[in-house]
């Protein structure tokens, strides 16, 4: 069934829709939530959610590309669930590697005036993404989107697993440049 | 905290990023939605079990093919005034779902709990019911005593389960539901149990939209829920408290009408009502909706029923219905806001009441 179809069982209230993203979506989402959750229990309850976030959403969201809306609903449900569990027991979970990562591509206090808002940090990432090469950005995102572990990225894409490392390094260094030419505060 | 903000801003990276970093899952092997591996579950078994049952029974039923055929005659002669008086007794084979997908199959039973049998509800177990030439499914909906009609049949019901391969057997009986035709819903009840439950053929055919009124008895049973006018692809207006003439109405008008098998486009719905039919169908989810281009859609339980009105007449009832209603008017912005799960929005709606319309 096509996107499109989909999207007009969603706008029909038609349960029919929760299914047929499923059929199609469903493999992709809990993948998604499972590189996350890293539990089989929580991703498939996360994917639930994710549907019934997608039925509350559309309309009025009519979303060109389902795989995506679907996703980005996903990731964001699976990284609050395990905020909230790393809130109550801080450990070596993925989240926490993960924002551990990330600190090294935060710019210092003096390169920027004002504190930025989501958008503009979004479109900033757009634009540094754009300048990666697609192997790098492919792993950029592997990592920090649909979060991936190095073995897991090296695995898919028959690189060594210090490879991947290597260029996510890379990536962060040039990420925290990037953003501190641009004057993003975060 | 920083990393946190970046990790969310992340989200909202563009579409075309994210899919080109989209994992290939066949490379992954491990990870496989547990839809997909009961399904290849299922194939297994019905490779392992149907398949030479197949071989082996017809055979033997050879000799059951007469009082079939006394039944479904039963049946026909209830429709021309005659009613049945002696309960028809047939033997019935349920059987879990079955998806012929065959992708997936190493490992399944790894994966299977070994005692999911256990933990499913007993309509669950037995989840579909052939009937006839009808197959009903379970609708996870029960009823009570009061709402079931005449016993139609007792039955034996067969379930697998799907860990350790073994079939069950179940004796139930099947009753009708009052005032729902038998050709699009039976309540059963397993022995030992006092509960009924509705199961649904759905696909129940109806010829014209006023069989849709008659076997669900949408005068009786049809509640509206909701209604909902898309203006263009951002605004909506939402109507509550809609009199069930309304759509009863629309529907009555086109009795006459003959469903559309094959339409040529993909339909889009202008008006939309949320419609229910308790005790059948409780739930929202079913809708009655009208398109400005002239077509009539309900669906009724998964399944979409198409009828053309023609457009002067579609337009005028939506023209007549949006006069004579007070919605509230739901608009997209760009806020972002905190909602479901704590998970953030980018768009979101601001709802402006128009009309005079008070939630």
């Amino acid at each position: 069934m096509e996107d499109r179809e989909i999207v007009a069982l969603y706008f029909e209230r038609n349960e029919k829709a929760i299914e047929a993203s499923e059929k199609k979506y469903g493999k992709y989402c809990f993948f998604i939530a499972h590189s996350i959750l890293r539990n089989k229990e929580d991703s498939e309850e996360c994917v639930n959610d994710t549907y019934i976030k997608a039925w509350n959403s559309i309309p009025p969201k009519k979303p060109e590309k389902l795989s995506t809306f679907l996703g980005k609903i996903t990731r964001n449900l699976a990284l609050d669930i395990l905020e909230k569990k790393s809130a109550k027991k801080r450990g070596n979970n993925t989240l926490s590697v993960v924002l551990e990562e990330l600190h090294e591509c935060i710019p210092s206090p003096s390169s920027a005036e004002n504190e930025v808002d989501q958008k503009f940090l979004t479109e900033s990432l757009n634009c540094f993404v754009k300048t990666l090469s697609e192997e790098n950005r492919k792993i950029f995102l592997q990592r920090y989107w649909y979060m991936m572990s190095v073995k897991e990225i090296a695995q898919q894409n028959d690189f060594t697993e210090s490879k991947v490392k290597m260029s996510l390094m890379r990536t962060r260094e040039n990420l925290r440049i990037f953003l501190e030419k641009e004057g993003v505060q975060i | 905290m920083k990393e946190k903000k970046l990790l969310d801003a992340l989200n909202e990276i563009e579409d075309e990023f994210i899919n080109e970093a989209k994992p290939e899952m066949k490379k992954k092997g491990k990870i496989i939605s547990f839809r997909w591996i009961v399904a290849a579950a299922c194939f297994i078994v019905l490779v392992c079990v149907a398949v030479p049952l197949i071989q082996y029974l017809p055979s033997q039923l050879a000799p059951r093919e007469e009082p079939t055929s006394s039944k479904e005659e039963n049946i026909t002669t209830k429709g021309e005034g005659i009613e049945a008086t002696e309960e028809s007794v047939t033997e019935i084979i349920f059987e879990t779902e079955i998806q012929a997908e065959t992708t997936a199959i190493d490992g399944v039973c790894d994966i299977l709990e070994k005692d999911y049998w256990e933990k499913l509800d007993i309509n669950q177990q037995y989840c579909y019911a052939l009937f006839g030439k009808n197959t009903y499914d379970n609708t996870n909906t029960e009823i009570s005593a009061s709402h079931t009609g005449r016993k139609i049949a007792d039955i034996t019901a067969k379930g697998t389960d799907l860990y350790s391969k073994k079939t069950y057997t179940k004796d139930a009986e099947i009753f009708s539901v009052k005032s729902i035709d038998e050709d699009f819903a039976v309540a059963v009840k397993f022995k030992e149990s006092s509960r009924y439950f509705v199961y649904i053929n759905p696909v129940c055919n109806f010829e014209t939209v006023g069989e849709i009124v008659e076997k669900l008895s949408l005068d009786k049973n049809l509640k509206v829920l909701d209604g909902l006018y898309r203006e263009d692809d951002v605004s909506l207006t939402k109507y509550k408290s809609i009199d069930s003439s309304v759509v009863l109405d629309l529907l009555v008008n086109n009795k006459n009408l003959e469903e559309l098998k094959e339409p040529a486009e993909i339909l889009q719905s202008d008006v939309l009502f949320e419609i229910s039919v308790p005790p059948v169908i409780p739930s929202a989810g079913n809708t009655v909706s009208v398109s400005k281009n002239g077509y009539l859609l309900v669906n009724i339980f998964y399944m979409q029923h198409i009828f053309f009105i023609g457009k002067e007449e579609a337009n005028e009832f939506i023209n007549s219905f949006l006069e004579n209603h007070k919605g509230q008017k739901l608009v997209a912005t760009t806020e972002q806001h905190i909602v479901y799960n704590g998970a953030k929005e980018d768009v979101f709606i601001t709802e402006v009441y128009s009309n005079g319309y008070k939630p």
